[in-house]
């Protein structure tokens, strides 16, 4: 086993994984904040993807330009959700929760595929097919601006979180709903915000990974169970864990495709997330 | 003398519904495979399953309070159990769906093992985990067809019995029904015994429930090897009446798994007949939908599953407890007790 | 006739850097009344918890019945007859007050013996004819009386109950008292944690106080009453 593939496989698994960490940002705050379990993120993700791919087939948007829009779009999609249902079932008993998640779910995802039809699509731009090279490796362009835009974004949500009245807020109603509610914070309103937000960055995911995977309308299956490993190994509440669990998985997954068969690294996955469950819900970063 | 048949007509009477509605079904069946409708008797055969899909993950959750979505689990393994053991072993499924049936409960206690000291999501998600597991190792594993799946053999009029070969869903549904009304039977019985009395207990307060001997863990295996059992056998029926085992058909999660959890909530799964009413209800919709709409324009392939989607927000929002729980709430079903009240109490 | 029921030995319990239980021991006699009083915080349900194998304790042992029950879990002990009620009831909400005393009579006897023992029991405390009511709509006196029925189904020979006149106004507290007695006169021996003190020093043939996990004193009531320690712990408190 050559030192050089085990690199490799890192360095892919870490521009995979930040990808994963997007959506399970967004999963881990909608679940910090509300104490709500959404099912759908990756539904929302795959939206995203779709409007990003619309976006450059349309109007000719570049897609870098597009997660602008495709954060605004699924941000103001996630409000209109939180309003309508969720803040419905916010005490609601826990499997009624989760059903309502999964029918959002079922709408979203087969409602894209009547929509769009089942077929599966490319974003293909002119600098879809360049590397960056650095020293003797050649990295996807596209993946590689994946990464650093995931970092952004993970930059952007810190100084939200620390130094925005709105940011802070959030934080307050995560720890403590009762006391936020005393100090005068709308709570209502920051749930909208936390949906709202955690399905946004999630889109960001998705209109990124369409740079580099063909996407399809039952995309986002996939992506969310990747999302709750990230989280639930970095503790949910924990957004900076869970984007640090998101790359972890990454590379998980790509040594394991390495060592392993390539066809059984998401079993791994799923194997450490129930070992997870049973020994240490709380994470590796605890809450 | 006299008073067995006093006994017995007490008994009708008291499931008077559900006899008459079986008698119904198997008559329309039995209509139908002469009118030579196929989409009618499929919805049927349809309807049935998941009602022993639903009725079965219902004594898990509704009744000991584990809220399952990995129930594709043992459909799967009763599926491909019989299918393999027909395919390449030339074994009838007769035998096989049993075999499938004990191979799926064997699962569901070698999961409830770790899984059962988990609490509310966690269960679920782990459940999820699982089944997912089970899809991508049968997407991998030659033996049973791996991505490509499992077809049964096509065989002659001659050994139609023996292999459970029949053309169109007709003799399927009707062995559906026989298999649903045994399931009631014992369901019925198993929910009134004091193993349904104790996962009662378990299901509202299981710390309690430890203080008056009852062992948690214990109770909830008996009823995970039975949920899976039954869910097992469907799996087998499926198996002999659509021929094809893919693992992403079978180990979905959405059209096995929380199809199956939506005929107990859209019924009510604090009701015994919940999941009945849930599947009789959805599934011809989507069946509807999909034959329809989706198989006439396959560009809208989806939209079936997205009108369950939008049943199931209507259910979340205005009907939580489900239909059944709905009209006890309004009053006009008797609340369900496992003691009864006599009537006019 | 002193024979001894319950044998708690130098039991320790500790969460985290807190002891809640430190090296507490007593021994309780068959067909006593045992009050078990001290200050919140003094570790009485942890006690109780520890008796009914709900914890395992870190250090020491409990006997029942001169058998070691140290380890065992919480439905073993209920088996060899042990019955508690909680500090905040816990109902089996959907089932109906029949049911809920059903559930527990199940233990020792075949469903229809144990529908018949239920209804006796039932009109023991005077819930008869609430029985077919969902025991979510109970009143909370209602609740404690359900509690107390199921714990007596289990037939048991010891009977914990943890706060069982909380929030009860006078006459509730006076008829759960005379209920309290017929139990105990059936052979019933009974540890109660009270707060409620002119109840508890009624009813107990004898009293245990603890403070910060530690067994301060133990005797008669009137002995226990004038233990300068205890004065000191419940101070400006009336003790009788």
């Amino acid at each position: 086993m050559n030192i050089d593939i085990i690199i490799n496989a890192i360095i892919y698994g870490i521009l995979i994984g930040s990808v994963y960490s997007l959506v399970a940002i967004g999963l881990s705050l909608i679940w910090g904040v509300m104490d709500i379990v959404n099912f759908a993120q990756g539904d929302y993700m795959m939206l995203g993807a779709f409007i990003t791919y619309w976006l450059l087939v349309l109007l000719n948007i570049d897609p870098l330009v597009s997660i602008i829009i495709s954060f605004g779009i699924i941000f103001l999609l996630g409000v209109f959700t939180q309003r309508i249902i969720i803040n419905r079932i916010l005490d609601a008993p826990m499997f009624s929760q989760i059903i309502t998640t999964f029918s959002i779910l079922m709408i979203i995802r087969y409602g894209a595929e009547a929509g769009f039809g089942p077929f599966t699509r490319w974003v293909t731009t002119s600098y879809s097919g360049m590397n960056f090279s650095i020293g003797s490796v050649s990295l996807p362009l596209t993946q590689v601006i994946t990464f650093i835009i995931s970092i952004l974004i993970l930059i952007i949500l810190h100084v939200f979180l620390t130094r925005t009245y709105y940011g802070i807020a959030l934080r307050a109603v995560s720890q403590n709903r009762e006391g936020a509610i005393l100090i005068g914070i709308n709570v209502k309103r920051m749930y909208e915000l936390a949906f709202g937000i955690g399905v946004g960055i999630s889109a960001i995911g998705g209109s990124l990974i369409s740079t580099f995977i063909p996407i399809y309308p039952e995309m986002g299956g996939y992506y969310v169970l990747l999302a709750f490993i990230a989280v639930v190994l970095g503790g949910f509440g924990n957004v900076y864990g869970s984007y640090i669990s998101g790359i972890i998985l990454g590379i998980i997954q790509t040594l394991s495709a390495v060592f392993i068969l390539p066809t059984l690294k998401d079993v791994v996955a799923f194997i450490v997330f129930i070992i997870l469950i049973l020994i240490k819900p709380s994470g590796l970063f605890g809450r | 003398m006299n008073l067995f048949i006093e006994k017995i007509k007490n008994q009708v009477y008291k499931h008077l519904i559900l006899i008459l509605g079986t008698i119904l079904l198997f008559i329309i069946t039995i209509l139908s495979w002469y009118a030579d409708l196929p989409f009618l008797a499929n919805v049927i055969f349809l309807c049935i399953l998941y009602s022993i899909m639903g009725m079965a993950w219902n004594l898990l959750t509704g009744y000991g309070g584990q809220f399952s979505l990995g129930h594709s689990i043992f459909f799967g393994v009763g599926a491909y159990t019989t299918g393999v053991l027909l395919a390449r072993y030339g074994i009838t499924p007769w035998l096989g769906i049993f075999v499938g049936a004990f191979l799926a409960g064997l699962n569901g206690l070698a999961l409830g093992v770790p899984f059962f000291r988990l609490k509310s999501h966690w269960f679920t998600l782990a459940t999820i985990a699982a089944s997912t597991i089970y899809m991508l190792t049968f997407t991998v594993w030659d033996y049973v067809g791996g991505s490509v799946g499992l077809n049964l053999p096509i065989v002659p009029k001659e050994l139609a019995f023996y292999y459970m070969y029949y053309q169109g869903p007709y003799f399927y549904a009707l062995l559906a029904l026989v298999i649903l009304i045994i399931e009631i039977i014992i369901l019925n019985m198993i929910v009134k015994s004091k193993i349904g009395i104790y996962l009662t207990a378990i299901r509202d307060e299981e710390e309690a429930a430890k203080h008056i001997g009852i062992n948690p863990f214990k109770y909830k295996m008996i009823a995970m090897f039975i949920s899976a059992l039954f869910t097992g056998i469907s799996g087998g029926l499926y198996a002999v009446r659509f021929g094809i085992l893919e693992p992403f058909a079978v180990y979905d999660i959405i059209t096995v798994s929380v199809y199956i959890s939506i005929t107990g909530i859209l019924g009510g799964i604090y009701n015994f007949y919940g999941p009945i009413v849930g599947a009789f209800i959805f599934m011809p919709i989507t069946e509807y939908v999909r034959t329809n709409i989706v198989v006439r324009y396959p560009m809208y392939y989806g939209l079936h599953v997205m009108v369950v989607g939008i049943i199931l927000i209507f259910i979340s929002l205005v009907m939580p407890e489900g239909v059944l729980g709905w009209l006890e709430k309004k009053g006009i079903l008797r609340k369900e007790t496992i003691i009864a009240a006599p009537e006019g109490d | 006739m002193n024979e001894v029921i319950l044998s708690v030995k130098d039991v320790v319990k500790r969460f985290g850097g807190l002891v809640a239980l430190n090296r507490v021991s007593f021994d309780m006699i068959k067909g006593e009344i045992l009050g078990l009083i001290g200050p919140n915080g003094s570790g009485k349900t942890t006690l109780f918890n520890v008796i009914t194998g709900y914890y395992k304790p870190d250090e020491g042992k409990v006997f029942f019945e001169n058998e070691e029950i140290t380890n065992k879990p919480p439905y073993e002990i209920a088996n060899k007859g042990i019955g508690r009620t909680f500090q905040i009831v816990k109902p089996f909400l959907r089932l109906t007050v029949l049911e809920n005393v059903v559930a527990s009579a199940l233990l020792k006897y075949t469903k229809e013996d144990a529908i018949s023992q239920s209804i006796e029991i039932l009109k023991l405390v005077k819930l008869y004819d609430k029985r077919f009511v969902e025991s979510s709509s109970l009143n909370l006196v209602e609740k404690r009386k359900l509690e107390l029925a199921r714990a007596l189904a289990l037939k048991p020979k010891l009977l914990l109950l943890d706060e069982v006149l909380a929030g009860l106004n006078p006459t509730e507290i006076d008829e759960m008292l005379i209920l309290l007695r017929k139990i105990n006169k059936m052979g019933i021996s009974i540890l109660m944690v009270e707060h409620v003190m002119r109840a508890v020093m009624n009813i107990s043939d004898r009293i245990i106080v603890l403070h910060n996990g530690i067994k301060i004193a133990e005797g008669s009531p009137i002995e226990v009453a004038n233990t300068k320690k205890v004065i000191d712990v419940y101070l400006g408190e009336e003790i009788i």
